[in-house]
């Protein structure tokens, strides 16, 4: 589902070049549950970026589904981000002025999809993560749990294979933590959801099929 | 997609009411000025009302005579004699009209000066501009030749002269000579002055003759063509009856120099005084759009940088539409999209306040008798501001919001 072959990506200043990723070859596989874990500044933002192309590396290949995609340009990237990856961020990151529901159907906006079908699909994906009865509230009248499930039901409205997660629980308390995981794995066993977890949390990593450690830019195992 | 757009542009507007208010100042003011002085312009250049065959007529208002010595030169309105002598016997026109320019007399009623504008004209003269008669009619062809004392006086004159009363009939004295009233007509603007006055008279009135032998000074020429294709026609047959002109002393003044204008070229004759020279229209022209696009310039220039601040404190919406699959061309059109909804607002309140003034200053007077009006022309202009606006203060931030790198936009590192 997710290769990425010898994966090079440094940054350059005027003064110091920093190699975030070094030579990084990973495989992750369709249904997979994977969790990323490293010390701070080991690299791991920047490998999820790279998978969910918002990065492009230095050096290296990525295939997403089979297709490879590093030498995309922006506006054929697009597409892929759209309809085959689903991005959960660990500040949430929903647009305050819309509704909960507007927020939900945020990625539909970007397909052609008629506004009653884009309607039907942000109430599937609100009852998935159960907040139904919050659909015309705003972000600022929910809790940290309820947003994050709300950032949720938006990753995973288009029906995407790839779910990416960085640090989904990181702003939470551990019972909104705990919710949050439980959603995870029901849409990883009941949807076959790919997904890939950046967290700092060794118990809910190990929750997961597998770990992906990375140290220095460099991985582990 | 376009419903959640114009739903994030409104909310977006009443969360930052500093910015909208800020904003929607310098749109709806540039465009209250924009609107007023186009709809000045435009009521100058294609004038309703009297004048509103203006693009078939050609006014001869000018004229200059150069001594042999080339040393010295006069320059004052035509003479009767010029007129008649060049416009009269022309056959392009279909009509063709001599008439005086406005001279200032006074009449009393009950004890009181009431200063009035008179003019002197023929009978085509009534042909050629339109005027709005309340009662009564112009004086015919007999009446102007044979001289009577006859008027036709403006609906502002009427009432200073005789109340609400009707006026037909009754007699005028103004000048110390008296005319019968004929005819009242709607106040004519002092801004198309081919036609504005308060009294109106036949040409030879009081059995005045004494200017019909005068080359210069005092009157003016009206010539009309059937079709405002023919405008060239008349023109080249002026310029030609011109140069075959003589000067009553042909010895002392052997040049000779006028011009048929149109109201643009009347206008733009307003800037300059050399006589030979073409009117400089298309100087004009560039000079009206060049000063109002520089009147413009500046707040769009103070939108576009309210516009990139705003634009940064939005970067984490950007950052998410990005990671969503929102290409560059979708945020350039959510972003342009909110701009024109903002300057349609501000277009809205400007239209407004434009209607406001314009009624404030018509009922003011500073103006005499002048209205303004709102035509199709001047509205055109008013849609072109705001797109001016809306698009332009646009584009760049949108351009550059949708350029954002989206993990720095997500940081709101940008």
């Amino acid at each position: 589902m997710i290769k990425i072959e010898s994966g090079i990506k440094s940054y350059h200043t005027d003064t110091i070049q920093t190699t975030a990723l070094n030579d990084v070859s990973i495989h992750i596989k369709k249904g997979e549950f994977v969790s990323i874990m490293g010390p701070s500044g080991c690299g791991k933002s920047t490998l999820m970026n790279i998978i969910g192309l918002l990065d492009k590396p230095c050096k290296g290949q990525i295939y997403i589904d089979e297709q490879r995609i590093e030498s995309y340009n922006d506006k054929s990237i697009a597409p892929i981000r759209n309809e085959k990856i689903g991005f959960v961020f660990q500040s949430f990151h929903l647009i305050n002025d819309l509704s909960v529901l507007d927020n939900i159907e945020l990625p539909l906006l970007y397909r052609k999809i008629s506004a009653k079908e884009r309607r039907r699909l942000a109430l599937e994906a609100l009852d998935k993560v159960s907040l139904n009865a919050r659909a015309k509230h705003f972000p600022n009248q929910l809790s940290g749990g309820q947003q994050q499930r709300v950032a949720i039901a938006r990753a995973i409205v288009g029906k995407p294979k790839i779910l990416l997660a960085d640090e989904p629980t990181g702003n939470l308390d551990s019972a909104m933590g705990n919710e949050i995981m439980a959603i995870l794995h029901d849409l990883n066993k009941k949807d076959d959801t790919t997904i890939v977890m950046v967290t700092h949390d060794d118990e809910k990593a190990q929750r997961t099929e597998r770990i992906i450690r990375l140290f220095d830019g460099q991985l582990l195992n | 997609m376009l419903r959640v757009y114009i739903l994030l542009a409104l909310k977006v507007l009443q969360r930052r009411k500093f910015y909208t208010f800020i904003s929607l100042f310098c749109i709806s003011v540039t465009l209250m000025v924009i609107l007023l002085v186009t709809s000045l312009v435009e009521n100058i250049i294609h004038p309703p009302g009297a004048e509103r065959n203006s693009e078939r007529f050609l006014a001869i208002e000018k004229m200059s005579i150069t001594a042999a010595n080339g040393r010295s030169n006069q320059r004052e309105q035509p003479g009767y004699q010029f007129l008649n002598a060049v416009i009269k016997p022309m056959e392009t026109p279909e009509l063709t009209s001599i008439f005086s320019t406005r001279s200032q007399v006074a009449g009393f009623r009950n004890g009181k000066r009431i200063k009035s504008q008179l003019k002197r004209t023929d009978s085509q003269y009534w042909k050629i501009l339109q005027f709005d008669f309340i009662e009564g009619r112009p004086f015919s062809e007999t009446e102007a030749k044979q001289g009577q004392n006859l008027a036709v006086i403006s609906e502002d004159t009427a009432r200073q002269y005789f109340d609400e009363s009707s006026a037909l009939g009754k007699s005028l004295t103004v000048g110390g000579e008296s005319y019968q009233v004929i005819g009242v007509v709607e106040n004519v603007s002092v801004l198309h002055w081919n036609a504005s006055s308060d009294i109106w008279i036949p040409l030879f009135a009081n059995d005045s003759t004494a200017f019909t032998q005068q080359a210069m000074g005092g009157f003016m020429g009206l010539i009309m063509a059937e079709e405002a294709e023919q405008i060239p026609a008349m023109k080249s047959e002026f310029n030609k009856r011109l140069a075959a002109y003589k000067h009553p002393d042909p010895k002392r003044w052997p040049t000779v120099v006028s011009s048929a204008n149109s109201k643009f070229e009347q206008v733009a004759r307003l800037f300059h005084k050399d006589m030979d020279t073409q009117p400089k229209t298309k100087e004009l022209a560039i000079g009206i759009i060049v000063t109002m696009v520089l009147f413009m310039l500046l707040p769009t220039i103070n939108l576009i940088n309210l516009n990139i601040s705003r634009i940064l404190e939005r970067s984490s919406e950007i950052g998410v539409r990005k990671s969503f699959g929102a290409r560059s061309s979708h945020l350039i059109t959510q972003f342009l999209l909110e701009n024109i909804i903002l300057t349609c607002i501000g277009g809205v309140i400007g239209f407004s306040l434009a209607l406001l003034s314009m009624y404030f200053i018509s009922v003011s007077g500073i103006v005499p008798f002048h209205s303004f009006e709102i035509n199709f022309r001047v509205l055109a202009a008013a849609v072109s501001v705001i797109l001016f606006f809306g698009i332009l203060s646009g584009v760049y931030p949108a351009w550059k919001m949708s350029r954002m790198n989206p993990i720095k936009a997500l940081k709101g590192a940008i």
